[in-house]
C-alpha cells in the first residue's frame, strides 16, 4: 500500500475506509448468521431452500413476519424426488394447514388451525416433524396438526416461499430420544445440568438431612437429594432441565415435602411465568390442603385444568410424575394415574421441579423420558391419521365406522416402529363384531375381538399369520350383556408386550402368549357382515421395567454401611448366606448363590450376557420366583455350554418337575439370554428370539435367585 | 493519480474483508473419539454397536471403582488436532456414556491450557450428549485433549460449534475436513 503525502480529501478517504472495515467486522457475526439462515435468493421454483437438508425427526424453527398486507407463506418439507413434492404448511388468510404435495398437486392433511392472532411484530414458531406427526406451535400454543408416516432418518429439503410477509431465521434443530436421569450423587456444589430459575436450589447429603438421625431406609432411595425452596417474594421456586424443543415426555421424581409446602413438577417450561405443571399440597396444610391439581401458568396467571382431593403426608416420600403428549397432561402418584387434562398451550419446553409454600421440597431420582400417548375422540375428520386398508371408513357423528364394503374392514394408525403398548377403544356392536388389531401389517397380527352371536357376547384373542392368512382363535371368554346405561357401548382394550397379550372388555380378561408379536401399527377391525362403531381411541406405551445390574461394586457393605439398608432396583446382589444369616458351617451349602435386595415385585426379566461360548464347560442356573433357600421351588432355567461347542442346552424345570429341554446353536461366542416372567407366563429368549414360552407360574412373583457357574466361568 | 489508485485499492481491500466475513456461516466441527492423533493409557479404544462407527475411547472401569476420591489413577488421554476454519467462540459438546455417578466425567484441556471438566450429570448407562464449556479459538490448528478424571467414562464423539442455539441430540456426521493428520 502506498502512503504518501495526503491532502484533506485523501485523509478523509482513509478515515472512511478504516471506518468501513471496522463497522463490517463488528456486524460480521450478525451478517454471517443471517446469511446462513436466509438464502440469498430463491431457487428457480421460488423456494428459499436451506442449504442442508433435514433428517426426520426434526424441528423447523423460525419467525413469521407479517407484512401490512398479511401473511401468505408456505413452508416446504420436500421428501419427494422432484420439486416441492412432500409435505407443506400453508399460512394464508389467517389459517394454517398442512398439505401433502404430490406431482405438484396439494391435498389437505390433518386438522387446520387459526393463526389470525399474529400481530405486526415477528412471531416465533416451531414446526415439529416426527416420523408420524406434524405440529405447528406458535405464540405459545398448538395451532394445527397432521399425520403422515415417514421412516426415521428420511431426509427432506426444507425451505419457504411466500407471497406476503416472510419467514425469517429459518433453521433446523435435530430431535432425538429424550432421556435424562439424576440421583444427585455428587458434590454439593455440583448443579449437574439443572438450571435453577426462581428460588434457591442445592444438593443435599444424608448427613445434614434430618433423616440422618434415624437412618430410616424405608423413607428414601439414597442419601443424596436436591432441595428447593422459595426465596424472598418470588414464588414458586423452579429448577429446569432440558431444551425448548422437548415434547412428548414425562418427568418423574421422588418427592418429600413438609406440612406447609407445595410439591410440584413442570413440563413445557417457557419461562418462570409460562409453563404447565402439577401442584400438590399436604393433607394438613394451613392453606388449600388435600389438593392435587394440574395447572397452566400463562403470563404469570395460573389456571386450574384439573383437580382432585389428595394430600401428601408430611415428610413421607412419594413418586410423582407428570407427562405431556399431544395436548394431554397427565399426573401420576406412586404409579397410579390421578389427573388428566387437555390443553393447547405451549406444546414444547423443558422439564422442571417446583417447590412452593413455607417449607422446601426434597427431590430425588429424577427421570425424564420419552412418553407418547395417542387419543382420538373422532370429533372431526383428520385426513391422514387413519388409513383404510379394507372397507370404506368415515368419521361422522363423533365416531368412526364402516360405511360400505361387505368384507373385513380395517383402518390403521401409527407407525410400524410402535412397540409394547396398551390400546383401547369404545365399541358398539350391533351385529358381527369389532376389534383392535396390534401389529397391523406385520407378519403376525393379533386382535382383541368382541364378538356378538345373537344376544351372546364373547371376548376372543385371535391371531393371523401373514397378510392373507385367516384369523385363528387362541382363547375366548364370555362377556356379560352390555349395560343398558351405556347405550350398548363397551370398552375394549388390548395390551401387547413382547409377545404377551392381555385383552379385556368390561372387566373380563383373556391372556395369551404369541412370540414375535409386540410391534407394529394399531388398527380397528370390523369382521365381514358386521355393524359396529368405534369411539374414544387411546394408546399408551408400556414403559420398560427398571433395570438392575449384577455388579461387584458396593457388595462390600462394610465400607458403605449406610447404603446396605437402602432398597432400590439398583442395589447390589448379596450372598444368600449373608442375607439369611446362616451359621458359617452351613455357608458351603449356599456357595455361589446370590440374591438381590432390589424390589422386583410382579413381572420382571433377568438378562444374562454370555461370553466366550465354547471356551470352556459351564453351567448356570437362574431360578424365577423362589425364596432363597427354598430349593426345588419356582421355575428353574439351567443353561449349559461345553468346550468347543457353540450349542447351549436349556433345561426348564417347574419345582421338581422337568418341563422341557432345548438346544440352541449360536454363531457368535457371545449371546444374550433373557428369562422373562410376565404374569403367569415364562418366556426364554436367546438374542431376542423366543425359544420357549409357557404358563408356569401363579400371577405374583417374589425374588430371583441366580447361581453362577459350577465349572468354569462365564462372564 | 497515485492517490486515486491508492484510494481505489483501499476500497477494494475493505470490500474484500466485508465479503469474506459475510460469507462465513456457523461452524460445526464433529470428531469421532477413535480418530485421535495420539492416545495414552489408560485411555483405550472400545467397541459398541451403539457408538458411532462402532467405536469409542474410554477410561476402562477399574475395580474397586469409585473409592479413590483423591483423583484419577493416571493421566490417560486422547489428543485430537483440529483445524478451526475461522475464529470464534466455540461451545463444546461430547457424546458420552457414564458407568455411574462415580464414572461420569473427563478432564478437557484445550491447547495445553488449564484443565476443565465435562460431565458430572446424572444420566448413566446411556449414550447421551453433555454440554461443556465455551472456548475462544482462533483460526488454525488446535489440540483438544480428553483426559482421565474418572474410570468408567466413555467418549464416542465430540462437537465444537459457533451456533449457540444448536443442541446435538443424535449421532452426528464427522467433519473430516477439520481433522489434522488423521
Amino acid at each position: 500500500m502506498v502512503v504518501g503525502h495526503w491532502n484533506a480529501t485523501g485523509r478523509l478517504a482513509w478515515a472512511l475506509c478504516v471506518a468501513l472495515i471496522g463497522v463490517n467486522l463488528l456486524s460480521s457475526e450478525a451478517l454471517a448468521q443471517e446469511e446462513e439462515t436466509k438464502p440469498q435468493s430463491p431457487s428457480s421454483d421460488g423456494v428459499y431452500w436451506l442449504e442442508e437438508p433435514a433428517e426426520v425427526p426434526y424441528v423447523l424453527a423460525g419467525q413469521f413476519h407479517k407484512s401490512n398486507k398479511g401473511l401468505d407463506v408456505t413452508l416446504h418439507m420436500a421428501g419427494g424426488e422432484k420439486g416441492t413434492d412432500g409435505l407443506a404448511l400453508e399460512i394464508s388468510q389467517g389459517k394454517a394447514r398442512f398439505l401433502r404435495i404430490s406431482d405438484g398437486k396439494a391435498s389437505p392433511l390433518g386438522v387446520p388451525g387459526d393463526i389470525s392472532f399474529l400481530g405486526d411484530e415477528p412471531v416465533s414458531f416451531s414446526l415439529h416433524r416426527t416420523s408420524w406427526q406434524l405440529d405447528l406451535l406458535c405464540s405459545g400454543r398448538v395451532v394445527c396438526q397432521a399425520w403422515s408416516y415417514a421412516p426415521a432418518a428420511t431426509v427432506e429439503r426444507v425451505g419457504w416461499q411466500g407471497g406476503e410477509g416472510q419467514v425469517e431465521d429459518l433453521r433446523v434443530q435435530p430431535v432425538g430420544s429424550i432421556y435424562k436421569a439424576d440421583s444427585f450423587m455428587r458434590i454439593e456444589t455440583g448443579e449437574g445440568e439443572w438450571e435453577p430459575g426462581r428460588g434457591q436450589w442445592r444438593q443435599r447429603a444424608l448427613r445434614e438431612d434430618q433423616q440422618a438421625d434415624t437412618m430410616d431406609a424405608t423413607k428414601t432411595t439414597n442419601p443424596f437429594s436436591y432441595f428447593g425452596e422459595v426465596k424472598g417474594d418470588e414464588a414458586p421456586a423452579v429448577s429446569t432441565l432440558g431444551y425448548w424443543f422437548w415434547t412428548d415426555y414425562r418427568v418423574s421424581a421422588s418427592v418429600r415435602g413438609g406440612q406447609d409446602s407445595v410439591i410440584g413438577l413442570v413440563v413445557c417450561y417457557q419461562d418462570a411465568d409460562n409453563y404447565l405443571g402439577v401442584r400438590w399440597s399436604s393433607a394438613v396444610a394451613a392453606q388449600e390442603p388435600h389438593t392435587l391439581k394440574l395447572v397452566a401458568v400463562e403470563g404469570g396467571q395460573e389456571k386450574v385444568l384439573a383437580q382432585t382431593r389428595a394430600g401428601f403426608l408430611p415428610d413421607q416420600w412419594y413418586r410423582l410424575s407428570l407427562g405431556y403428549s399431544g395436548g394431554k397432561l397427565v399426573c401420576w402418584v406412586d404409579g397410579r394415574k390421578r389427573l388428566v387434562a387437555d390443553t393447547i398451550l405451549f406444546g414444547e419446553g423443558a422439564a422442571g421441579l417446583l417447590a412452593d409454600g413455607a417449607e422446601g421440597i426434597f427431590f430425588d431420582d429424577v427421570l425424564v423420558e420419552d412418553w407418547e400417548v395417542v387419543y382420538d375422540d373422532f370429533s372431526a375428520p383428520a385426513p391422514g391419521k387413519w388409513i383404510a386398508q379394507g372397507g370404506d371408513w368415515q368419521v361422522t357423528g363423533g365416531v368412526i365406522k364402516v360405511t360400505s364394503g361387505g368384507g373385513e374392514a380395517l383402518v390403521v394408525t401409527g407407525r410400524p416402529e410402535w412397540a409394547n403398548y396398551s390400546a383401547g377403544v369404545a365399541v358398539k356392536v350391533n351385529s358381527g363384531g369389532a376389534g383392535i388389531v396390534v401389529g397391523a401389517g406385520e407378519t403376525t397380527q393379533v386382535a382383541a375381538m368382541l364378538q356378538r352371536t345373537g344376544k351372546t357376547d364373547r371376548l376372543a384373542i385371535l391371531r393371523k399369520l401373514g397378510q392373507q392368512g385367516h384369523w385363528e382363535e387362541l382363547v375366548a371368554v364370555p362377556v356379560s350383556a352390555a349395560a343398558s346405561a351405556n347405550n350398548g357401548w363397551r370398552r375394549l382394550e388390548i395390551d401387547v408386550e413382547d409377545g404377551y397379550i392381555k385383552a379385556s372388555c368390561d372387566g373380563v380378561t383373556a391372556r395369551a402368549f404369541v412370540p414375535g408379536v409386540g410391534k407394529g401399527r394399531v388398527g380397528l377391525v370390523s369382521p365381514p357382515a358386521s355393524s359396529a362403531a368405534f369411539d374414544n381411541f387411546s394408546l399408551n406405551f408400556i414403559p420398560p421395567p427398571p433395570t438392575s445390574h449384577l455388579v461387584k461394586e458396593f457388595t462390600d457393605v462394610q465400607q458403605h454401611f449406610e447404603m446396605a439398608e437402602w432398597a432400590s432396583t439398583r442395589h447390589a446382589w448379596v450372598p444368600v448366606a449373608q442375607e439369611l444369616g446362616v451359621p458359617e458351617a452351613d455357608n458351603p451349602k449356599y456357595e455361589g448363590q446370590w440374591v438381590t435386595k432390589g424390589d422386583f415385585h410382579g413381572d420382571y426379566s433377568v438378562q444374562i450376557p454370555l461370553a466366550d461360548i465354547g471356551a470352556k464347560d459351564f453351567i448356570m442356573t437362574v431360578v424365577l420366583d423362589a425364596e432363597p433357600g427354598w430349593q426345588g421351588t419356582g421355575v428353574g432355567v439351567q443353561i449349559q455350554g461345553k468346550q468347543g461347542q457353540k450349542v447351549l442346552t436349556f433345561t426348564v424345570t417347574s419345582g421338581e418337575e422337568k418341563v422341557t429341554q432345548q438346544q440352541v446353536e449360536v454363531t457368535e461366542p457371545t449371546a444374550s439370554v433373557t428369562c422373562r416372567r410376565k404374569s403367569e407366563f415364562v418366556a426364554i429368549a436367546v438374542d431376542g428370539k423366543v425359544i420357549y414360552s409357557g404358563k408356569l407360574l401363579p400371577p405374583e412373583g417374589t425374588t430371583v435367585l441366580a447361581q453362577p457357574a459350577q465349572t468354569g466361568e462365564s462372564k | 493519480m497515485r492517490r486515486t489508485w491508492s484510494l481505489l485499492l483501499m476500497l477494494v481491500l475493505s470490500s474484500a474483508v466485508v465479503l469474506s466475513v459475510a460469507w462465513a456461516a456457523q461452524v460445526k466441527i464433529v470428531v469421532e473419539g477413535e480418530h485421535y492423533n495420539s492416545i495414552k493409557p489408560s485411555m483405550a479404544v472400545g467397541t459398541s454397536q451403539s457408538a458411532s462407527g462402532g467405536k469409542f475411547v474410554h477410561i476402562p472401569l477399574r475395580r474397586p471403582h469409585g473409592e479413590n476420591e483423591s483423583g484419577p489413577y493416571d493421566n490417560g488421554n486422547a489428543v485430537f488436532k483440529i483445524n478451526v476454519p475461522r475464529a470464534g467462540i466455540y461451545r463444546l459438546w461430547a457424546r458420552t456414556h457414564w458407568h455411574d455417578e462415580c464414572g461420569n466425567s473427563f478432564f478437557v484441556v484445550v491447547d495445553g491450557g488449564q484443565p476443565s471438566w465435562i460431565g458430572e450429570d446424572g444420566t448413566v448407562q446411556k449414550w447421551h450428549w453433555v454440554k461443556g464449556k465455551s472456548y475462544t479459538l482462533s483460526a488454525g490448528v488446535h489440540t483438544i485433549k480428553f483426559q482421565n478424571r474418572e474410570d468408567g467414562a466413555k467418549l464416542d464423539q465430540f462437537l465444537l460449534t459457533t451456533d449457540t442455539r444448536y443442541v446435538p441430540t443424535r449421532i452426528e456426521k464427522e467433519t473430516k475436513q477439520y481433522l489434522v493428520g488423521n
